[in-house]
């Protein structure tokens, strides 16, 4: 059996907190709509105006965290959570509330979204300063930005869903940014559609829910949906609520990328890198886990079993994909998704709070990392524009060396990477441990297969170690591989790049507990010790954790060493390479398997639709109408108007017309044919009267 | 039929020449013309009849009072048809139509 613990109630209670909320959602939707409507009239000014604007929200948010945090914990009237509703509409009885609220999970999770929005705001202004269509761009982030608070504000489903769909739109107008790439293009279709798949499960969830009549309010629902017994809103039958968390699951998929809708993330590398940054930290994909952890009331025994499968599994089949990738961001992106996948075990396994607290960590250093990579991109990419050199410069066999002329940089990535990795005094060892223990208490309680994302999730910690230690080693150390003289053109990154490095370096380290603890303690936010942590030696379990993690960098150096890493050709490329070189072959997977197939299906259904359908219309059409000789009927019916219809009118007309004339000139006013009519009539008067007689 | 009976065919030659005159001439003077052919044809009967049937000369004296009535109206048509010139300036009975319409 797993703990409830307390994310399972949502108790809410009316206050001002949500009207921050509101604040903060007004400033990310005010730079969308100034930015889109007046960005190329604000030309430089504009960039100045975004930032300014999500520095406000992010301001206002950590606002709310200090509110929520200083409340008392032991005055039980204060009040856990805050809402601000207004009824949206009402459908046969049921009437749908669009709201926001304000709980410990939402406010943590608000202040870190829009600080990480400000400091991709911070880094985009110096990465994306050339870029033709700037006021676009800070349009759609902030718009992105806008979705996402959204999803973490609203207090029903309903409402969720529709912010949900926005965060999935603009992700995929951001990774489609620089569409003139021909990759962006099928890069974020792919995103969108893979997407879409895991949205019509979240549709299919709403119906469910529906058709139990209950309402969407996250609250209610939480009372609805409870398994136990004690609760009296308990409408719906159980074989439903396991649909439900089931279906849900399927959107959570998607949107945060799982096993096995997971496919879209690594080819949403082609956007902006501080876009990637946000897509895969606090924005697109932490969407999902984020939702799973504010429903997690919803997901019944079987769904959670489903869940810890998957998540622990994605882990593995990602950890093992990123080992041989080459790219720079490619390796983060399998980085990426095998993080979610610790995340999504977590609340499988029922340690739902350190699925959260993984969330937090996760963003901060994956962003970390993906902004190092995007300085080290940008710096490589001046330096090419300078010398007309042509390399790829996402390569990170062609790097090394780096460190030395890019030390800022390089010091916030080793912070970083020793958070991914789960070192000691780092952020990502606290919240990973809590993930890893949570899987083996797991397995301790139910036994047998249970172990399975336990297994999963100790092999892709290992994992994590090495390529992330890989990746680091090749890139900033070592000697330099590039095609000419490079390295001496390195510049490093200036203050706008490097200001979020340092912040997001500062919350990569284990000290962020002791900021967080404030905000777990309040009254709705306990975090409630893990109850068999007591039958667990934790500290032997932690010792082996870093045992695993250093085995992992030690190995990767070890190879790297020994100059095995990061060749440029491979003699021979085993089975296990190739497998994670080309992420299981899963895309081929899905291009023969679904695509294929599915582009068949819709030829055939193509060429049906143009030869039965169309035919049988083009048919009928030229039964009725034809250009050419032949015969129709809208040329017999032409025929027979002209002929027929017309002709005896014009007929009669010409009959009655011929007539007219005649008779006309019987009164022409001439006296002599007047003459000449009386006498011709006197003549016919007299030889009827001769032939009378 | 003798040879005198020939004459009887001399009225409605007139008579048929007249009406021909009547009917197809513009000119007022020539219609006037072919109405006096037709009083003659008349005229012509009366006398022929007269002579031949009766022998008591009534004929001659409707013939005499034919020719008066015929003089004033011959009288009374020209002094018609010298105004209309004076108006119109033509005799021509075909642009005289001033009634019509």
């Amino acid at each position: 059996m797993r703990n409830w613990d307390w994310f399972t109630e949502v108790v809410v209670y009316p206050g001002p907190q949500g009207y921050l909320g509101i604040a903060v959602l007004g400033c990310f939707l005010l730079s969308f709509l100034i930015q889109g409507s007046l960005g190329e009239w604000l030309r430089g000014a504009g960039k100045y105006l975004s930032l300014g604007l999500s520095l406000t929200a992010s301001i206002i948010s950590m606002l709310m965290v200090v509110n929520f945090c200083t409340w008392d914990v032991t005055d039980t009237s204060s009040p856990p959570g805050h809402l601000v509703q207004v009824q949206w509409f009402a459908v046969k009885g049921l009437s749908i509330k669009a709201g926001i609220l304000v709980n410990g999970v939402s406010v943590a999770m608000l202040a870190l979204v829009t600080f990480i929005t400000f400091l991709v705001h911070l880094f985009s202004l110096e990465y994306m300063k050339n870029d033709p269509r700037l006021p676009r761009y800070w349009a759609l982030l902030g718009l992105f930005a806008f979705s996402i608070c959204g999803v973490v504000l609203a207090d029903n489903l309903f409402l969720i869903f529709v912010f949900w769909e926005l965060v999935g739109f603009c992700s995929y107008l951001l990774i489609g940014f620089w569409f003139e790439d021909p990759a962006s293009g099928p890069a974020s279709q792919k995103a969108f559609i893979v997407n879409r798949i895991g949205d019509l499960g979240f549709i299919i969830a709403l119906m469910l829910m529906f058709a139990g009549g209950v309402d969407f309010g996250l609250a209610e629902a939480s009372l609805a949906v409870r398994p136990m017994a004690e609760s009296t809103f308990n409408t719906i039958e159980e074989i439903n609520t396991i649909w439900i968390g089931f279906f849900l699951l399927l959107g959570i998929l998607g949107k945060s990328a799982q096993f096995p809708l997971q496919i879209w993330l690594p080819d949403a590398m082609v956007g902006p890198t501080p876009v990637s940054s946000l897509l895969h930290a606090a924005t697109m994909v932490a969407a999902g886990v984020y939702l799973l952890i504010r429903i997690g009331f919803l997901f019944t025994e079987p769904v959670l079993d489903l869940m810890a499968w998957i998540g622990g599994f994605t882990a593995l089949i990602a950890a093992i994909s990123a080992l041989t990738q080459n790219d720079i961001k490619g390796v983060l992106a399998y980085s990426t998704i095998s993080q979610l996948g610790f995340m999504v075990m977590a609340v499988g396994v029922g340690s739902t709070f350190y699925a959260y607290f993984h969330l937090i960590t996760h963003a901060f250093f994956k962003c970390g990392l993906f902004l190092a990579a995007g300085a080290v991109v940008h710096q490589l990419h001046t330096v090419q524009n300078g010398q007309e050199q042509h390399f790829n410069v996402k390569d990170i066999r062609l790097m090394g060396g780096l460190a030395k002329k890019m030390p800022f940089t390089a010091g916030a990535y080793l912070v970083f990477a020793g958070a991914l990795a789960g070192l000691p005094l780092f952020s990502g060892f606290i919240s990973k441990d809590g993930i890893l223990i949570g899987a083996i208490e797991y397995g301790l309680s139910e036994g047998g297969v249970a172990w399975g994302p336990a297994v999963f999730g100790l092999i892709a910690s290992v994992l994590t170690a090495f390529y992330i230690t890989r990746h680091g080693l090749l890139i900033f150390f070592g000697k330099q591989r590039f095609p000419g003289p490079v390295l001496p053109e390195i510049r490093p990154a200036n203050w706008t790049m490097r200001i979020p490095l340092l912040l997001l370096a500062i919350g990569s380290l284990g000290l962020i507990k002791y900021f967080l603890k404030p905000v777990f303690n309040t009254s709705s936010f306990q975090l409630l010790p893990h109850p068999a942590h007591g039958s667990l030696p934790e500290t032997a379990l932690m010792a082996t954790f870093v045992a695993l993690a250093v085995t992992g960098v030690g190995a990767a150096y070890w190879m790297w060493r020994s100059g095995n890493l990061g060749k440029q050709e491979r003699t021979s490329e085993g089975i296990l390479f190739r497998l994670s070189k080309n992420h299981f072959y899963l895309d081929q997977a899905y291009e023969r398997r679904i695509s294929k197939p599915l582009i068949y299906f819709a030829g055939l259904l193509a060429r049906f639709d143009k030869h039965i359908v169309d035919g049988a219309v083009n048919r009928v059409a030229s039964t009725v109408v034809r250009k050419d000789e032949g015969w129709s009927l809208s040329k017999a019916s032409a025929w027979f108007d002209v002929n027929i219809v017309d002709g005896i009118v014009n007929r009669i007309a010409a009959v009655v017309l011929s007539f007219g004339q005649r008779v006309r000139k019987l009164q022409g006013g001439n006296l002599q044919r007047y003459i000449l009519y009386a006498l011709l009539g006197l003549l016919l008067l007299l030889g009827a009267l001769i032939y009378l007689a | 039929m003798n040879w005198s009976d020939w004459v009887f065919l001399v009225s409605p030659f007139l008579f048929c020449t007249g009406v021909f005159l009547v009917i197809t001439r513009r000119n007022a003077v020539m219609a006037l013309l072919g109405i006096e052919l037709i009083l003659n044809a008349a005229n012509l009967n009366f006398v022929l009849f007269s002579n031949r049937e009766t022998g008591i000369p009534h004929g001659q004296m409707a013939a005499l009072f034919v020719i008066v009535i015929a003089a004033a109206e011959v009288a009374v048509a020209l002094a018609i048809i010298l105004n209309v010139y004076k108006r119109f300036k033509t005799v021509n009975i075909d642009d005289i139509d001033t009634l019509k319409n």
